[in-house]
């Protein structure tokens, strides 16, 4: 009997063990299970997580954001214009550069080493207006993915990151749009199919109307000014217009073909021409009857932009899908300064000019095939080919002048520099186990240029393990390559920054980054990431120091010298999709070297953009289905600059007879700037918070309009751009004069109210 | 309502720029380093001044000048004299006087840094002539403007790289109508120069109180012929109650390490029409260091030979109509 009842408890134990088994085993199954489908549901409470929390826990691509077109559209901005790179701005790891500018400075790297792609199309230069508004009109953008430590093999030409925007498909059931009226500017944007279900297209247009508002001032104001002889010229529009047109052939193919354009226009100078008082003069003299008529004048004209198409074919197979696609890609800036005079219009001797020009273009024309398949639950793979014809000016300079029948003129353009650019890319994805995935990729890329090829291979790799339903860790490594860049000896992106195409003297670009992170679930619709990285830079190219002093008919290569970076820091981010109050939290730590030959004798130094901490909160709530609050704190440590601390003397009056060409400052004392080390001093803190709301109204007939106002800076903290030094105040004293000499810092955006009305229809 | 309207005016006018110190980022290097200038020429001995560094806030009235070093001159590599501090002039003077082609070199230690410098003295160049001719009364500011412009020729030397500094000025300004607003723009050497201090973003134009610096490059080997003006203004001139117009024009040598020094100069003046002296302004761009040959320190060894030459304008163009 004892054993009967030893044996039954022993089998019961049994019994229970391998049902605590099974469950746990089932448990994980159905957990696992879920993981891989777009929508996460836990089995005691169904709680959505959404694409977000599923990709952030599953996909193996480390740094990887996808951002949806609500979140651009909420984010309170400067002048209430939704901008692509500014919510990019908001991301851990990523330093926006000096405030106001879209600039891009993404893990260590530099505002250049940024891929924007446009469904595609390669655009450079992506801002407007000095880089206070982004290229990308929002109404036209469905999607955005931003990597910035892992990338899909499919990617490459830039070392930092890869923005890849999708555009809106057209609708093609009926005709709808969005307008929006801004301080600064207009935004439309209309789609509506020609055949339905067919084909379908949209259109996009977005204008500054600042001039609108500045020719009618200045008219005035010049009317004012005639009779002292004056004129001032001012004007600044900006335009892009974005065009898509879709054709369903069938199920199973379509093709689309899409156009961009934006550009910039800037004209600012001045004209004198005789005035009232010149007239009465002579007439009072009693000389002439008319006083000599001349005119002087003096404009500066810059213009900058992109125009692109591209057309596409994809073709969907049982598992997979064949895409096609063919661009023409032009990007180019223009900065003309033109004085212009005549002493006297009764005298064409007295006629001359003085004109400089400076100009850069890219233009590239591409294609690419590529096959995308799924096989099975545990394969994925990519493949796909292109190959580029990039046709550069690197730098074209003109200077002409004229003064009456004497001409001179020295056109010292760089020739133009073609380059073929060929590659290759595979991917695959590996779903090891339901825990496991691993992503193996290689890309290889030939530049020709100058009779002279750089032959590369990029190794991509990312590993993800699931520690448990809620939380995994990845590890990735990338090598990525550049063969282009815009050399800047400026704070702030501007668009006179030139682009230059590696050449055979000059080596490709080289960054290797090595990233680790632990991702999970939290509860209350909340997930988690925090990512360690380390990036390696090679061959970056700077402009060498005592440029002044070099041969100003130098090649632009030779102005140039190379050296290498090292960034490494933590991304952290815990963000919350779902519910009437979501929002993120992003913290940022990073440090960011650079170190020159021939830069700062030889010696290590930070980077412009070497910002130890950043944290940036954003938060969204919906107070109902009409009214929307949103806001954002964003706190920075300060940018770098290079400052000079102390000050040494010039020969000055000590040296009298010798030739000299003045003291640079008002005072000879005050002699010369002496700069010891490069980026030698820290800014001061940077923080600032922004508040939004938006109100939504229904109008008739399902129509749409949505007020939005917003707050940039609400407590207007006057953020200082950089240090300068001032020795402009003279204190006059009893025993001798005496200068007052501050270090200064310099602010100027303060708080910006802003509207805007969209009507949606 | 009004007292909102304050506050908002006051927080949108609030200062653009504040007070920042900065001493917390004092450096050794700065507090330590030996500045060094000095100007030679054939026609007098060498003189040096040696002064000190200051942190910019600091207050700073006058040049700290360093009495007690031990500079030794060295020509041509052979060692001269130890130079002798003149506590009157503030300079350390030497006894000897360098000439054309010398090698001139002068080697100190300051704070146990040895501080060491050399330049070469250049070739004086003649000018061969001068021709001046006006146009006006016409308008340039008003409309009692004079427009003078001289053609001034001299040869450069073929077989080496030359630079040059040209300057035109008032012989006595007792006597002589006022000097004008000298005008360098038409003259194609110096729009070579605009080219070198503009780099690729053009503004900066060749005026000048002083006079400019020129290199050879494109005229190298030449006979060339400077065309510069002189803009003088009716309203604002002694221009009939004066008898004479002289005016002195020097057309100096200058070593290729000074010419380097002055176009640095230029190059941060900030102050100028130029797009790049602009963002150095407020600060948002690199700014470009001043060239300086001193190994050890700072500063500049410069050299340079002349020969002037002064001629009566109105023996070209007659007085000026009353």
């Amino acid at each position: 009997m004892t054993y009967l009842i030893a044996k039954v408890e022993w089998l019961r134990r049994i019994h229970l063990s391998f049902m605590v088994i099974v469950f746990f085993f089932s448990a994980v199954l159905i957990n696992a299970q879920t993981q891989k489908d777009t929508t996460t549901i836990k089995l005691q409470e169904v709680v959505v997580y959404g694409d977000e929390a599923g990709k952030n826990l599953t996909d193996p691509l480390m740094g990887r954001v996808s951002i949806k077109d609500k979140l651009i559209l909420n984010l309170p901005v400067m002048f209430g214009e939704p901008d692509i790179v500014k919510t990019l701005q908001t991301l851990p790891g990523v330093s926006p550069g000096v405030e106001g500018f879209t600039g891009l400075y993404v893990h260590g790297g530099d505002n250049d080493q940024n891929l924007f792609l446009y469904q595609g199309l390669p655009l450079y230069h992506v801002s407007h207006l000095g880089g206070i508004f982004s290229s990308f009109n929002v109404f036209t953008v469905r999607s955005l993915d931003f990597f910035k430590s892992s990338f899909p093999a499919r990617y490459g030409g830039r070392i930092s990151s890869i923005t890849d925007i999708g555009m809106n498909q057209p609708d093609f059931e009926k005709f709808t749009g969005k307008f929006s009226l801004g301080l600064l500017g207009g935004n439309a944007y209309i789609s509506a199919p020609l055949v339905k279900e067919k084909t379908a297209f949209s259109v996009g247009l977005r204008r500054s109307w600042i001039d609108a508002i500045s020719i009618p001032t200045l008219a005035i104001m010049n009317q004012v000014q005639k009779k002292k002889g004056e004129k001032h010229i001012a004007q600044y529009a900006f335009v892009d217009f974005n065009m898509r047109i879709d054709h369903h052939f069938n199920q199973k193919s379509k093709m689309y073909l899409v156009g961009y354009y934006g550009y910039d226009n800037l004209k600012i100078g001045e004209r004198l021409f005789e005035s009232r008082e010149d007239k009465n003069a002579v007439m009072n003299s009693g000389d002439s009857d008319e006083p000599s008529r001349f005119f002087d004048e003096d404009i500066n004209r810059l213009s900058w932009g992109n125009w692109g198409v591209l057309g596409a074919f994809d073709y969907r197979l049982n598992n997979g899908l064949l895409h096609a696609s063919i661009y023409h890609s032009n990007y180019s800036s223009s900065y003309k300064q033109e004085k212009e005079y005549q002493a006297n219009l009764s005298d064409p001797s007295t006629y001359g000019y003085n004109r400089s020009h400076t100009k850069n273009k890219i233009k590239d024309v591409g294609f690419k095939v590529s096959y995308m398949g799924e096989f099975g639950e545990f394969y994925l793979f990519e493949s796909g080919a292109g190959f580029i014809h990039h046709a550069y000016l690197p730098e074209g300079l003109l200077n002409e002048s004229r003064e009456g029948e004497e001409l001179f003129s020295d056109d010292n353009n760089s020739p133009d520099v073609s380059a073929n650019e060929g590659y290759f890319y595979m991917d695959n994805t590996f779903n090891i186990t339901d825990r496991v995935a691993f992503q193996a990729g290689l890309r290889g890329v030939t530049y020709h240029i100058q009779s002279h090829s750089h032959n590369r291979l990029e190794p991509r790799a990312s590993l993800r393990i699931n520690l448990s339903p809620d939380y995994s860790i990845k590890a990735g490594y990338a090598r990525m390559y550049q063969f282009v860049q815009q050399i800047s000896s400026n704070y702030i992106n501007l668009p006179t920054d030139l682009w230059q195409p590696i050449t055979a003297e000059l080596k490709p670009l080289q960054s290797d980054q090595y990233s680790l992170g632990l991702y999970g679930n939290l509860p209350h619709s909340m997930y988690f990431s925090v990512e360690g990285w380390y990036k390696d830079m090679q061959h970056l190219l700077e402009y060498r120091e005592g440029i002044s002093s070099l041969n100003p008919n130098l090649n632009w290569e030779e102005k140039l010298t190379a050296g290498k970076g090292w960034s490494y820091g933590i991304d952290l981010s815990v963000s919350k999709t779902a519910g009437k109050f979501s929002g993120s939290v992003g913290y940022g730590l990073m440090w960011n070297r650079r170190k020159f030959d021939e830069l700062n004798q030889g010696e290590t130094f930070p980077a412009k953009f070497d910002n130890r901490h950043k944290l940036n909160i954003n938060a969204n709530y919906s107070l109902n289905e009409k009214i929307e609050f949103n806001a954002g704190w964003t706190y920075m440590t300060g940018n770098r600059l290079t400052l000079s601390l102390y000050n040494y003397d010039i020969p000055g009056d000590q040296f009298p007879d010798a030739p000299s060409v003045g003291a640079p400052n008002l005072d000879e004392i005050t002699g010369v700037d002496y700069y010891s080390k490069r980026n030698n001093i820290r800014m001061p803190a940077y923080h600032r918070l922004d508040l939004g709301m938006s109100i939504h109204r229904l109008l008739k007939n399902g129509k749409k309009g949505i007020w939005n106002v917003s707050l940039y800076n609400a407590y207007c903290r006057m953020n200082p751009i950089t240090i300068k030094k001032d020795d402009v105040n003279k204190i006059w004293e009893a025993k001798g004069n005496q200068w007052n000499r501050v270090f200064k810092t310099f602010s100027f955006i303060p708080v910006i109210p802003s509207v805007s009305y969209t009507y949606i229809f | 309502m009004k007292y909102v309207y304050f506050i908002i005016i006051a927080l949108l006018l609030n200062s653009c720029y504040r007070d920042i110190d900065l001493n917390k980022h004092r450096e050794m290097e700065g507090e330590n380093l030996l500045t060094i200038n000095s100007i030679i020429n054939p026609d007098s001995t060498v003189a040096v001044a040696a002064t000190r560094m200051f942190f910019f806030s600091d207050v700073h009235n006058e040049r700290v000048v360093v009495s007690d070093l031990d500079i030794e001159l060295h020509i041509n590599s052979e060692f001269i004299e130890k130079m002798r501090f003149n506590a009157q002039r503030k300079l350390y003077e030497s006894v000897s006087r360098p000439a054309i082609g010398d090698v001139v070199s002068l080697q100190t230690t300051f704070n146990n840094t040895k501080v060491q410098t050399a330049d070469i003295i250049p070739e004086s160049v003649a000018i061969e002539s001068i021709n001046a001719e006006r146009q006006g009364p016409m308008h340039i500011y008003s409309g009692n403007d004079y427009l003078l412009t001289y053609r001034i020729t001299f040869s450069d030397n073929p077989d080496e790289e030359n630079f040059y500094f040209l300057q035109y000025d008032v012989v006595d300004k007792r006597y002589d109508v006022d000097m004008g607003e000298r005008d360098f723009t038409s003259e194609f050497v110096f729009q070579q120069l605009a080219k070198q201090v503009n780099g690729t973003l053009p503004g900066w134009e060749p005026y000048s109180f002083y006079g400019l610096p020129f290199s050879d490059r494109g005229i190298n080997g030449k006979t060339h012929t400077l065309v510069v003006k002189e803009k003088i203004q009716g309203e604002f001139s002694n221009l009939t109650a004066q008898k004479q117009m002289n005016r002195e024009f020097k057309l100096y040598a200058i070593s290729k390490s000074y010419y380097n020094y002055l176009v640095s100069l230029l190059c941060n003046r900030s102050d100028d029409g130029g797009i790049h002296g602009g963002m150095i302004d407020i600060g948002v761009a690199d700014p470009i260091k001043v060239y300086s040959n001193i190994d050890g320190g700072i500063g500049i060894l410069g050299s340079y030979a002349v020969e002037p030459k002064v001629i009566d304008i109105f023996s070209f163009t007659g007085k000026f109509p009353q």
